[in-house]
């Protein structure tokens, strides 16, 4: 069969059908056609019928021209359809396999339902999506190779966090198996999105980076370069041209070469760190200090933050005042996370002396700042630096208590925690702290204002924040048990949460009083969120009648499902015994609130049976 | 319709100017479609002609006009053709869920195979939007359905198929071994098939096979499964745009899976190339089932 003539008549059909019927008829393209049509005719019938077909388009009647149109095209499709070509001729290469290095958990593959929601937050522009692809990371999600392409699109996202978390967690787990995607797409003159595909790279395999990183210094855009600044490594070419960028007019090329220096050993970069703490770019420098941990430019930064105090006190000028006291604040931030002994030292010695400058007055920094920072370097630096900071508690007022405390908490041990500040409550009744306008009108000085301080920084801020206390899990032990009492006796809900225990009689009691208030009083859903996470965390025996009837109320109002994104994760927690009842509820949800409850009903009766949450009969 | 059909619309779903290729290919789409529909009012006016002159004619099992036009085929109605199949073992080979903007559904679909005969064939739950919320989204299934009754649509390659109920088993190595045994060694006889089936104007345009390669590998950059005659045929992802892309993530596969393994493969002729080409969804190791597109 001549498949070069049908091929001609198949692109005259579409360029007919594209210009329209009307002008088909007579066309003198499609009719020299026919002549050769007919005569292959005589070896392959169908192309005969191809040829009548063709005549009926240009000849036929011109009424019946778009009919006669729409059937040659039909016929000559299906017949293309018969004669495609299929293989290739040439020499077969291998593929070359650069499966996953994680290739054993490949085989894992998540369900459809439990995909489509992933998906849509990582190809979507809504809210709500950082944690839910922060969850998928951490159930292990990512390890179905169907979630690479929306991983590697994910890289571009417009929310900065989410492009983040790809770089930095998710494209990661990988490895060199998705470099040749990311240099596929990696376009050296683009945005940021490339300096993160050119970091990438540069981080699963330097080998392959190293040209695209010496053609990104010299041929790339800005966010390139930088990126690409942050790959050189540690010969001498790099340490060359590290210093050459380091003394560029660009701020941010002048950052990035900094922080590819202090990587190096060679003798040449404390010099040259030194000199940028005394100049503009000290901030800069004294991050990227921080971020080495380098002991040698730590010490370097602690000879420069003395020099700034030395006189300090004697100064009159406000600016002068404003610019010292800054420079010195950022360079106590900077020392935290370092672990440099030599920081520890330093902040102790400076600890006692911290009210010195307390008078001094700047704009906007001011002797308070300098204080204040203080105080704080010693709340986060080490153990010892707070253990220092907890037991001088009794010299600060209610607005730095809290930060004592803290230190307390993570420095001391339960009985000595309990005995420094639990005074402050056992001082005070339960109406002083309870009253709301100490929020409002704090006298720092007062015992009652401290009080509330110890609560609200045991469990004040929760309601806005589940998450922290999965952070804090660890350090729950370290309490005293006569905390939860104390935290009953001011009702105080979040501090009972952090302290509490689960079958404890005072606290069940509580926790039932205060739903019961709560539920009734709500008008959003997050005035439940801290109480009914307290009674499934705790197993009360009202936990599964708290899930329904916040689901009940939220259905009622016109609530979204990232309103009450939280209350479905809860139902795979509940004991198994309340599987019937939470399946009645599945037909008044709506949408993904739906599929949510739908899927944590599933996790609830595929969970292990637990002895301590599920009684025999209820399994 | 512009959504429905996914026609003259860039990679990023928009409407404008569009490169001469890409024009060219929505052209040869868009005549494609015009010829399906022209062919469907011909072939739909002549089964509504038959039924005008013999209202009790039945429903024809032999082809798929009557839901074609719009008939919407009841499990009672497919029992009554004798549209049915007893103790019939399914494994689910792909699963995908779609929404389809245009016509206001979701529609979930699954490739299936019976492990009795090895019939490739499709399931498909429709959720109007307005209704979604009174149907069950569907789930992706990694067990051995067990249906006591299966009823089969009329249709070609891979017709639909719907159960009433199912009794769930584990997938075992055994299923594997069946699955791979079914699939189809001679990809000449294949493609034979393929393009029989392929030139019924109203048929499936990508159908689905189960295909057994001796080789995965690569010829001046396109990636080629063969068969163990050397009959080739090429992987693309081109034009079958309501998939995600899956050649791509072959390189990333264990290297046991590039020779000598099962493709779950959809079919589709190119009519700008003029060529057949496959796009994978799954591949069947006999281990397990490697699924590249949801």
């Amino acid at each position: 069969m001549s498949i070069a003539i049908l091929n001609q008549v198949y692109d005259e059909t579409k360029r007919l059908a594209v210009a329209g019927a009307m002008v088909a008829h007579g066309d003198f393209r499609l009719k020299k056609l026919i002549a050769p049509l007919e005569l292959a005719g005589t070896q392959a019938p169908v192309l005969a019928k191809v040829a009548d077909a063709a005549r009926r388009v240009v000849e036929g009647e011109e009424s019946q021209t778009a009919e006669a149109l729409l059937d040659l095209a039909a016929l000559v499709t299906a017949i293309l359809f018969t004669q495609g070509t299929t293989g290739v001729e040439g020499q077969l290469e291998p593929i070359e396999s650069i499966h996953l290095e994680q290739h054993r958990s490949i085989g894992i593959q998540a369900s459809a339902r439990t995909l489509k929601p992933l998906l849509d937050a990582l190809t979507g522009t809504g809210s709500g999506r950082v944690a839910q692809i922060q969850e998928a990371h951490e159930r292990g999600l990512f390890r179905d190779p169907r979630l690479i392409t929306p991983a590697l699109k994910a890289l571009d996202d417009p929310y900065a966090e989410i492009a983040e978390i790809m770089e930095k967690k998710v494209l990661p787990l990988y490895g060199k198996a998705i470099v040749p995607l990311l240099r596929a797409d990696y376009d050296p003159q683009g945005k940021t999105v490339n300096a993160r595909r050119l970091r990438l790279i540069h981080r699963l395999d330097p080998e392959t980076a190293r040209p695209l990183v010496l053609d990104a210094l010299e041929h790339g855009s800005k966010e390139v370069k930088l990126a690409a600044l942050a790959c050189l490594g540690d010969g001498p070419d790099d340490l060359a041209r590290l210093v050459e960028q380091a003394r560029a007019r660009n701020q941010e090329v002048r950052a990035a070469a900094f922080a590819g220096l202090v990587k190096h050993p060679d003798p040449v970069v404390p010099g040259l760190i030194q000199t940028a703490l005394q100049s503009k770019d000290y901030q800069t420098v004294a991050d990227i200090i921080q971020e080495s941990k380098r002991e040698d430019l730590v010490v370097l930064l602690i000879r420069q933050i003395q020099t700034d105090l030395d006189g300090l006190a004697q100064l009159d000028d406000k600016k002068e005042i404003n610019t010292r006291v800054e420079r010195i604040t950022h360079g106590l931030h900077a020392l935290n996370d370092t672990g440099s002994t030599a920081a520890e030292q330093f902040l102790l010695n400076l600890f006692p002396k911290r009210d010195q400058w307390i008078k001094l007055k700047g704009t906007p920094y001011s002797g308070n700042d300098l204080r204040d920072a203080i105080i704080q370097a010693m709340a986060t630096f080490s153990t010892a630096t707070q253990t220092a900071l907890a037991q001088a508690h009794a010299e600060f007022e209610a607005d730095m208590l809290a930060r004592c405390f803290k230190a307390g908490i993570t420095s001391l041990s339960p009985a000595r925690l309990f005995d420094l500040f639990s005074p402050y409550l056992t001082a005070t009744t339960p109406e002083e702290t309870k009253h709301p306008a100490l929020k409002a009108k704090v006298n720092a000085k007062s015992n009652s204002a401290k009080a509330f301080v110890i609560l609200e920084t045991l469990g004040g801020h929760r309601s806005g924040s589940w998450w922290d206390r999965h952070d804090e899990e660890s350090l729950d032990d370290q309490f005293d048990p006569r905390w939860l009492d104390l935290a009953l006796t001011h009702q105080h809900l979040g501090a009972v949460v952090r302290v509490g225990k689960i079958g404890h009689p005072g606290l069940d009691a509580f926790l039932a009083t205060t739903f019961q208030e709560t539920i009734s009083t709500a008008k959003d859903p997050n005035d439940l969120y801290l109480i009914v996470h307290a009674l499934v965390t705790f197993r009360h025996p009202l936990a599964t009648d708290a899930i329904l009837a916040t689901s009940e109320k939220m259905v009622t109002g016109k609530y979204q499902y990232y309103h009450i994104w939280w209350l479905p994760s809860l139902v795979a927690q509940l004991p198994k015994a309340s599987l019937s009842r939470l399946e009645e509820m599945v037909p008044k949800l709506k949408g993904y609130t739906q599929q949510q409850w739908v899927e944590a009903i599933k996790e609830l009766r595929a969970r292990p049976w637990d002895p301590e949450l599920d009684t025999p009969a209820q399994t | 319709m512009l959504s429905y059909l996914g026609l003259f619309t860039d990679d990023h779903g928009q409407v404008g100017d569009l490169p001469p290729a890409r024009a060219e290919a929505i052209q040869s789409e868009a005549l494609e479609h015009l010829a399906r529909l022209h062919a469907l009012v011909k072939q739909g006016r002549a089964y509504l002609k038959q039924r005008l002159d013999d209202p009790n004619l039945s429903l024809p099992t032999d082809s798929a006009i009557a839901a074609w036009l719009g008939h919407a085929w009841q499990l009672a109605e497919l029992r009554e053709a004798g549209l049915v199949e007893t103790d019939v073992e399914l494994v689910q080979l792909a699963f995908r869920a779609q929404d389809d903007p245009a016509r206001q559904e979701f529609i979930d679909s699954g490739v299936w195979m019976s492990l009795g005969d090895g019939k490739i064939r499709v399931t498909q739950t429709i959720r109007p939007y307005k209704a979604a919320r009174y149907i069950k989204s569907e789930d992706s299934f990694f067990q051995v359905a067990c249906v006591k009754e299966l009823c089969v649509y009329p249709g070609g390659v891979n017709p639909r198929i719907r159960w009433d109920g199912m009794t769930p088993r584990p997938l075992q190595p055994d299923d594997l071994a069946t699955i791979r045994r079914h699939a189809r060694e001679d990809f000449a006889t294949l493609i034979k098939e393929v393009k029989a089936s392929l030139k019924s104007p109203l048929a499936d345009r990508t159908p689905i096979h189960a295909l057994r390669y001796a080789r995965l590998g690569k010829v001046g950059g396109q990636v080629v499964a063969e068969d163990a005659q050397g009959q080739r045929l090429i992987l693309s992802d081109a034009g079958i745009d309501d998939e995600p892309p899956s050649c791509h993530l072959l390189p990333l596969l264990p290297p046991a899976c590039l020779a000598d393994q099962v493709m779950i493969a959809r079919f589709r002729h190119d009519l700008d190339a003029r060529a057949l080409r496959i796009k994978p969804l799954s591949i069947v190791t006999p281990e397990t089932i490697l699924r590249l597109t949801f």
